[in-house]
Order: structure tokens, then sequence, then C-alpha cells
């Protein structure tokens, strides 16, 4: 278990996702079709390189799951870059909360996981 | 060593891409591909079945698992085990956990364990799965990769209405309130959900570092 890294990716805004048509209001669907996915060149001109298509993100987060380039790397990224997260999710206090909760939530127990030094 | 890896939520729109990546890609490795609905009905499905059948039999299956349900995800740690133990599979190698669901035309709803579903699917679920499966990693170690978003931090994202915050009071974070506003506050609910697996990441971290340097310390004191 020594080896085990965890990293949390912002794969970029996503143009052509389908979540943007899944449970959402009509006029996202249309921002989807007639604003974003048309314009995708020039807003990525105004936006940065985070606003892209899902075949890419794909790709890279197949990448970063089992390319040896990534070894040892933990933290947050954006895109296939370390970057910072925000304050209030780098908070200790509240990530230790969170654990704890979520151990509860998650119904894990010693007897269940191999990550005993989980548990106060 | 190449090893198994397991990645939920594998037929959404970066999902496919993903999986076609990494079997083309990364051949030696085996992919266990989670969806909400296995059967041939689904059409998301159907797309990352084509996509995955040109590639050698046995490499890459698809099951159904619905993280909706704590229990679902348990049983299908439970099956991996299993699968590992008899050497159906080989130990992990990283877990992706791609899976989300958001609601932004309706109410919180609440899942058969009582929690957001929302929030369960980003976090809660994912984080039992994970929790479950570390002991079946291979020697060698491998990556638990959590999708986030930029919406996790408040201001980034132009969707958002009202900012991501872990409540004080954890029992809002799995039983939100009701409100008028569905689309800005479903989106809050995920980015929300987003912000969670991020703050977990690193408490995930400091927990496998922990084992990491007990176990160097270990090894160092048998002389």
């Amino acid at each position: 278990m020594k080896q085990i890294t965890a990293i949390a990716v912002n794969p970029g805004n996503l143009v052509d996702s389908r979540a943007l048509t899944t449970n959402t209001p009509q006029s996202l669907s249309r921002m989807q079709r007639f604003v974003y996915k048309p314009l995708l060149p020039l807003l990525r001109l105004l936006m940065g390189p985070t606003l892209r298509t899902s075949a890419p993100a794909g790709v890279d987060i197949a990448d970063i799951s089992v390319n040896h380039k990534y070894d040892g790397e933990r933290g947050f990224f954006t895109l296939t870059q370390k970057d910072q997260s925000s304050p209030e999710s780098q908070d200790e206090f509240t990530q230790t909360r969170l654990w704890g909760a979520t151990l509860s939530w998650a119904n894990i127990t010693k007897d269940n996981t191999a990550l005993q030094g989980g548990f106060k | 060593m190449a090893g198994l890896v397991i990645f939920t939520g594998a037929n959404s729109s970066l999902g496919i891409p993903a999986a076609d990546h990494l079997l083309q890609t990364y051949p030696e490795y085996t992919a266990v591909f989670t969806v909400r609905d296995a059967s041939n009905s689904d059409v998301n499905t159907n797309a990352l079945r084509k996509t995955i059948a040109p590639y050698p039999e046995g490499k890459a299956s698809i099951v159904g698992l619905d993280l909706a349900s704590v229990s679902a995800a348990h049983t299908f740690a439970d099956s991996i085990i299993s699968g590992i133990q008899s050497g159906q599979y080989p130990p992990i190698a990283a877990i992706v956990c791609n899976a989300y669901y958001w609601n932004l035309t309706g109410d919180p709803e609440l899942t058969e364990d009582g929690f957001d579903k929302t929030i369960q699917v980003a976090h809660i679920s994912h984080a039992a799965l994970v929790l479950r499966l570390l002991g079946s990693f291979r020697p060698s170690g491998g990556r638990v990769v959590l999708l986030s978003s930029d919406s996790h931090w408040p201001g980034k994202n132009s969707m958002e209405k009202y900012p991501p915050k872990i409540p004080e009071d954890l029992e809002l974070l799995i039983k939100p309130t009701v409100d008028d506003d569905k689309e800005g506050r479903g989106y809050q609910r995920y980015a929300t959900g987003k912000l969670a697996v991020t703050a977990w990441m690193y408490a995930l971290n400091r927990y496998l570092e922990k084992v990491s340097v007990l176990l160097r310390f270990a090894t160092t004191c048998i002389i």
C-alpha cells in the first residue's frame, strides 16, 4: 500500500460533455449547441486551454492513471500539470472532518479496509 | 508490472476516449469499466462496448455498478477482491473515480442510503470503493485518480451561482435544503461534491504516506 498515491484532476471544461444535456435546463443544452461547441476555438482564446473537448481529456485521464511519468505524484492537477487547489480544499481541519464523516457514510470500518491508520 | 485499472462512469463523454486510449496505448493493463446501466438498452454503454470491441478479449470488461448505493459499491469491491484472489484479475494498478451525477432541474434527491445523490456518487460511494480496495493493489503500488473540476473553487466556473462550501454541519452536505433555484443549487451541489473529493484526496494521501513512513522505519529497524 505504501506506493499508492492519490491525485485529484481537473480535466478541463468539456464543451461537448453529455453532462450539459443531462438533467439540465434547455437553456444549457442550447448554450452547448449554439455557443460552446461552435465557438470553441474563439472561446479558448479568451478562456485558455482548460476549455476543450472530452476526447483529449479522456486521453489525459488514462495517461495520469497508468503512465510512469506520474509515478509518485500526489495532489491536485489541472489537465496534466500539478496545480494548486482551492484554499478550502487544502484546509486540514475541513479535510479531517470530512474524512471521519466519510468513513461512517461509506460504511468503512477497521475490518473492511487495509488503511488501518485512517481511524482515530 | 501492469495490473488492473478500474474506471467508473466509463461510458461518459470522457470515459469512452479514456477507455480507448488506455487499451490502445497501455495494452499490458487489464480494465474493468463500470457503468450504471450495463444492459444492451443503454446507448452510452453500447458506445463503450463498441469502443472496446476491437481489443483482445479478456483485456476489458464492462460491469454494472450504481454508485447511488453504498452497498453496491461494497459488493463490487467484494467481487474485485475475489476476482484478484482467484486470478481472474491482476492486482490493482489504478482506480479512476470518474462517475458523476447531477440534477440542475430538480430538488436534491436522496438515495436509498439517505444521502444526496450528487454527493454520494461524486464522493461517498467512490470513497467506499477506494478504501475497500486499497489492500488489493499490486506490491509496486499505483494510483487513485479522482475527477475534480474548477467548480470546486468558488468563482472559477461561470456556471456557478452559489459557491461550493463544505458546511459546518456535515448533515447539510448529505441532506441539502430545498430551494427554488434548481439550476443554481443543483450546480452548487455538484461543485460541493467536487470540493469534497478534492479535500478528501489530501487526507487520503496523508494516511497513505503514513503507512509508507511506518513501513520504511520498520524495515530499517530490523538489523
